[in-house]
């Protein structure tokens, strides 16, 4: 019913190749295609040697990240009716050391992430569980920020972290703020110093492109500022 | 060190919005075509008003521009070592230009 | 050391820029305008400064050619813009620090906002300019 695609995939084997290339494929399109659907079929029926990460398939993981037709995108929420275009060009995620193939290295995304501290310590001086209700403000406002699957779009669209290997990133940030922002939480001060550095929050310069490509729709931009704030009032002696 | 240098960039975004068009306006952009002259930039600097008006122009301005040249520079990869001195560098320039642009302004204002 | 035989992301650096991001583009503006305007101050106060102290002479003529001379005249012209760019989309990011407008479509639109008000004026800028 509608003209095959033509896919350009980035390919790259460490063990074989000196550099890396782009295949193409040509690939049927059936209704509801996502760009997930797209590397299944190339490694299904085309090339068993493609190597790319998936899981749940439906946004939830954040393991299927890849850089499609110049943005960051989970290939499972992407359509490929969305792309309004027959030529697909699949890379891996910008900013990442590569593995194989469109096979990224997470490990310097999650050495950020650990530095922030990413859990949270509860109050020891507390006789009974200090509640925040539901729908407070408080709640809401850090409700959204708590979805990142840190699937690490935001991490290959910012500028900053291309640039800087030191700067945290939109991701690390954004969940630093989550439990900064959580009065409950013991630690908040101590986190707030990580952040408070040259390659922490200060590197943002509010481009939003961490925002553009996110595929829950949090926008760390917005973190990143409310920590700005944060960093300024506990210098003048106020910590809200 | 980084949220107080931050505030002050903003606090100096501010102040250069208004100085720097009142400048504009009044000093690049007036006196209808005609060149100002020396006597007019004596006259101007003999209040007091106008000449703490530049000076303070001209203190947030490179502050403000400075600063912003650090940002650049932290935007990329360096050492500890090439930091204090860049940031070392800065200060010097920023001192002396601004010190030689006072300097300037003073002796005008004094002149006969 | 994990993953040494991994060859690093350097060589697709550029790809991480997103050339139809609105934000991108402003703070890329920013960044160079914001670059000009420091060489410009730098020289324009040394320039300043330096004539003032040299005398009465030599100061009327350089004025005279830098407020009369057709290049600088445009010159003049693009420093406004400039300057206006860099103070406009300088609001728009105060805007932001204080919390106003920090969601993706709402500083889109600032940006666009600003460089309407942006345009009117330095147009009218040039117009006054020429004398009209």
């Amino acid at each position: 019913m509608y003209k095959p695609l033509q896919v350009k995939v980035f390919r790259f084997n460490p063990e074989s190749d000196v550099a890396p290339k782009f295949d193409d494929f040509e690939v049927p399109v059936f209704d509801n295609m996502a760009v997930l659907d797209v590397v299944i079929y190339i490694q299904n029926y085309l090339d068993r040697s493609l190597s790319f990460r998936f899981s749940c398939r439906i946004g939830m993981c954040g393991s299927c990240a890849m850089y499609v037709n110049g943005r960051a995108r989970l290939a499972c929420r992407t359509q490929v009716s969305s792309l309004k275009t027959r030529d697909i060009t699949i890379m891996p995620l910008p900013n990442f050391p590569i593995i194989r193939d469109l096979v990224v290295d997470m490990e310097p995304f999650f050495d950020k992430w650990k530095k922030i501290k990413p859990y949270y310590v509860p109050k020891r001086e507390l006789d009974e569980p200090v509640t925040v209700q539901p729908n407070s403000n408080e709640r809401e406002f850090i409700d959204d920020m708590l979805d990142c699957i840190s699937c690490g779009c935001c991490y290959s669209a910012c500028s900053m972290v291309a640039t800087n290997k030191d700067y945290l990133g939109p991701a690390a940030l954004n969940r630093a703020y989550t439990l900064i922002a959580d009065k409950r939480d013991a630690i908040r001060v101590e986190r707030l110093k990580v952040v408070d550095r040259s390659y922490g929050v200060w590197r943002c310069h509010t481009q939003f492109n961490c925002a553009e490509v996110c595929p829950k729709n949090i926008v760390p931009t917005r973190s990143i500022q409310n920590l700005k704030r944060r960093c300024v009032l506990k210098k003048f002696g106020i910590f809200k | 060190m980084h949220a107080w240098t931050w505030v002050l960039q903003r606090i100096s975004a501010v102040i250069l919005i208004i100085a720097v068009g009142l400048h504009i306006g009044f000093l690049h952009f007036s006196n209808a075509g005609e060149a100002l002259n020396y006597g007019e930039i004596v006259a101007r600097l003999k209040t007091p008003v106008l000449i703490v008006f530049d000076i303070l122009l001209l203190i947030f301005g490179l502050y403000h521009a400075l600063y912003g040249l650090y940002s650049v520079f932290l935007d990329f990869d360096s050492g500890k070592k090439e930091r204090v001195v860049v940031l070392g560098l800065l200060v010097c320039v920023g001192l002396g230009i601004v010190g030689f642009g006072i300097f300037g302004l003073l002796c005008t204002a004094r002149s006969l | 050391m994990p993953n040494s035989h991994v060859m690093s992301a350097d060589a697709f650096r550029t790809r991480s820029q997103m050339w139809d991001a609105t934000g991108m583009w402003a703070w890329v503006l920013h960044r160079i305008t914001g670059l000009g305007l420091v060489f410009y101050i730098i020289l324009h106060t040394i320039l300043m400064a330096g004539s003032l102290l040299s005398g009465k002479e030599d100061f009327d003529s350089t004025l005279s050619i830098l407020m009369g001379h057709p290049v600088f005249e445009f010159l003049d012209i693009l420093l406004l813009g400039t300057v206006l760019y860099h103070g406009l989309n300088g609001i728009r990011i105060l805007l932001f620090d204080i919390g106003i407008g920090v969601r993706v479509r709402t500083q889109k639109d600032l940006f666009w906002i600003f460089m309407g008000v942006g345009a009117i004026l330095w147009f009218w800028s040039i117009l006054l300019k020429l004398g009209w």
